[in-house]
């Protein structure tokens, strides 16, 4: 009994011994096991919320669905643990944030919603060395300033440019009508900027002359000016992008003073397709034709599953920017899969590398890759326009899953 | 630019000048009454755009709502005098700034939780059905929301000139001290006062339901900023200054907004802001310094 109480010198040190180097072992495990950060920087309140709720439903679903099948599995089954940082419309906040979630030691960052917030967050990434995923934000710029920690997922502005103008010469060469004025409707900030300058440069190359570019707040009190603005330059199509708040009033006011412009509406974007949109407008957003990256009639295997999921579970059908989303988070996890480590610049170089043609972010894209800007070799546009309430697939043809409207008739003349 | 599109620009912003004169005649009557500039006054026009969208998911049209919103945002408006308000009359000026302040936090925030960030807009099958007065097109919602606004708002400057209470208003915003000498309970007065011009920015609220579509910002980022301009602009504490500056700024930025576009629409009231306040700081109603 008093030998059990009283070890001997050589008894105690070969316990703490034991126990040094059974905590040694265990260190490895524990480490493995415990959660990935990763930041999310999105627009959780304020007039973009609408899309930045829709992101985190889908990151929320992206993060539930990659724990579930077994978390990061070179990591040990580490699950993945979302870091939300919240803004409004200020870069400067978003900028906190992005920050915020550095200083809790995030290993990577997705987000934002707004070009802009992406163009300042991706430098402040590239400074601390963590890569940053951009599923959303589609200025030109964001991949083109050398940083090489960034990486996006979502077309260029100038290519849905390119695209809008091929839509509509496709459906102007069915309807046997011309589309050769335009007017472009944006908001002003840096995406709309960009959008302006790229609409501009590239419509009059596809033979489209553009009337007026047409400027509005982030948060108008009315866009009528606007309307009357393009009333009175009598376009034959309106090329639009814009944020989910805007477009609503904007369709409602469209309808309010009955006009529409003479052969119909291309709207491009995230805000154009944000199914949230379509449901507050109802049959105003019918006949819309929005340009996007997906949309639930697409032929892609799981599309429509995944579609399912989601609606079920946010009422609302994957569109905007839920699925692109949705689809960075398993493509950054597969990064992260894909070093197996924690380390923000091995999970950067995985990224690079990164070579895709199966999993579950394929019911987007055929192929993941990125080129060495950190852009996605292989992210195409898909045209629908609202039927029914439904977006449907019209370009590209292999792809369309119903006959276009063209010209889309003005309110008056409609079913 | 021909005249049709002129005139329709003209008659849609004095449309909108209806609106922003009850929302400014609410804030203008606190000022007058209280000395208090009211920031959260965006967040009671936003209670009135929800809990009119709450009326219609239990089946009554907005304009049905409205007079319950109205008295709901008033009782709500009374607590918040009587918990926040009043306890800081009697400390300067920069306490009660800072308390509307985090009241309109509070409100922003109750808002997110109860009804969501999302956008949210009021079904109104009629909501874009529109008259013509010859070149001029005008929706039914859009026409109803000016009148009842200039209707309430010219109701309220009749009480406020003619009636026991308005007197009663008029005496304890002019020298309180000696209005209580008189009998008037002037704590009543200001929280009645502050009831009502929260109610007013509700009504605005209720009759913009169907119009613009919501969201729980929408208070503070698009509607505070011209009701101050209003304010300033009509004379601080001036009812029926409130009312005229209100139906101008919204010509102004209507016709603006064409000219020079819609991103210039605001720059163009913020100018005339600027420019009062240099020249005629007392407002277009105060009298020169």
């Amino acid at each position: 009994m008093t030998k059990a109480l009283n070890p001997s010198r050589r008894t105690v040190l070969a316990g703490l011994a034991a126990g040094a180097s059974a905590t040694t072992l265990a260190t490895p495990l524990i480490a493995q096991t415990s959660p990935v950060k990763v930041g999310f920087v999105l627009p959780l309140t304020g007039p973009f919320a609408e899309a930045g709720q829709l992101q985190k439903e889908a990151c929320d679903m992206a993060v539930e669905d990659i724990n579930a099948a077994g978390g990061i599995k070179s990591l040990g089954g580490a699950p993945i643990e979302a870091v939300y940082g919240s803004y409004q419309t200020e870069v400067a906040e978003a900028n906190t944030e992005t920050e915020r979630l550095l200083a809790e030691g995030v290993v990577g960052l997705i987000g934002p919603y707004s070009s802009g917030v992406a163009i300042a967050g991706t430098v402040i990434a590239e400074r601390a060395k963590v890569p940053y995923l951009v599923p959303n934000a589609l200025s030109d710029e964001i991949t083109s300033r050398g940083l090489t920690y960034t990486f996006k997922t979502v077309p260029h502005v100038s290519q849905f440019a390119i695209d809008a103008a091929d839509v509509v010469a496709m459906l102007d060469a069915k309807a046997g009508v011309t589309s050769s004025t335009c007017c472009v409707i944006r908001v002003d900030d840096f995406f709309g900027n960009v959008v302006g300058t790229q609409f501009e440069r590239i419509l009059p190359e596809k033979g489209c002359t553009v009337l007026d570019d047409l400027a509005h707040p982030q948060s108008p009190t009315t866009l009528e000016d606007v309307i009357l603005r393009v009333k009175a330059a009598d376009p034959d199509v309106v090329f639009a992008a814009g944020e989910p708040a805007a477009i609503t009033l904007l369709f409602q006011q469209l309808k309010e003073l009955d006009y529409w412009p003479k052969n119909g509406w291309v709207g491009v974007g995230g805000g154009y397709s944000n199914s949230v949109t379509h449901k507050n407008l109802g049959p105003i957003a019918e006949e819309l034709i929005c340009i996007n990256d997906w949309f639930p009639g697409i032929n892609r295997p799981g599309a429509a599953e995944l579609n399912a999921r989601f609606k079920e579970r946010a009422g609302v059908d994957m569109l905007g920017n839920a699925n692109t989303t949705y689809a960075g988070v398993w493509i950054f996890a597969a990064g992260i899969e894909s070093a197996a480590s924690t380390d923000p610049t091995a999970i950067r170089d995985a990224l690079s590398s990164l070579d895709l043609t199966e999993g579950p972010a394929t019911f987007m894209y055929e192929r993941i890759a990125f080129d060495p800007s950190g852009m996605m070799q292989n992210s195409p546009n898909v045209a629908a326009q609202i039927k029914d309430g439904t977006a449907s697939v019209i370009w590209p043809g292999g792809m369309s899953s119903a006959e276009p409207l063209w010209p889309v008739p003005g309110w008056a003349n409609r079913g | 630019m021909n005249t049709e599109i002129l005139l329709q620009a003209a008659a849609l912003g004095l449309m909108q000048g209806g609106l922003y004169a009850i929302m400014a005649a609410g804030l203008t009557v606190i000022y007058g009454v209280m000395k208090v500039v009211n920031f959260a006054h965006g967040e009671f026009i936003t209670l009135g755009l929800y809990l009119t969208l709450t009326c219609a998911s239990l089946g009554l049209g907005p304009y049905a709502a409205a007079p319950i919103v109205v008295a709901v945002v008033f009782i709500i408006a009374a607590g918040f005098f009587r918990l926040m308000i009043l306890p800081s009359l009697n400390h300067p000026q920069i306490n009660q700034m800072l308390i509307t302040i985090g009241m309109s936090f509070m409100i922003i925030g109750a808002i997110q939780i109860i009804w969501g960030a999302n956008n949210r807009v009021v079904p109104l099958s009629w909501a874009r059905d529109a008259f013509e007065l010859g070149p001029v097109r005008i929706t039914y919602t859009r026409g109803l929301a000016f009148l009842t606004a200039l209707g309430v708002a010219g109701s309220f400057w009749w009480m406020l000139k003619y009636t026991r209470f308005g007197i009663a208003v008029r005496a304890a915003s002019q020298d309180p001290a000696s209005a209580r000498i008189c009998g008037i309970d002037v704590r009543r007065v200001q929280l009645v006062t502050f009831g009502a011009g929260a109610s007013l920015a509700a009504l605005a609220g209720a009759l913009m339901a169907p119009i613009f579509p919501m969201n729980p910002t929408i208070g503070v980022e698009l509607f505070l900023l011209p009701s101050f301009v209003i304010v300033v602009l009509g004379t601080m504490g001036n009812f029926a200054g409130a009312l005229i500056g209100g139906l101008l700024i919204g010509l102004v930025e209507g016709i603006g907004g064409l000219l020079l576009g819609s991103s210039l629409r605001q720059l163009i009231s913020l100018s005339i802001f600027v420019i009062i306040l240099l020249f005629m700081p007392r407002g277009l109603f105060g009298g020169r310094t």
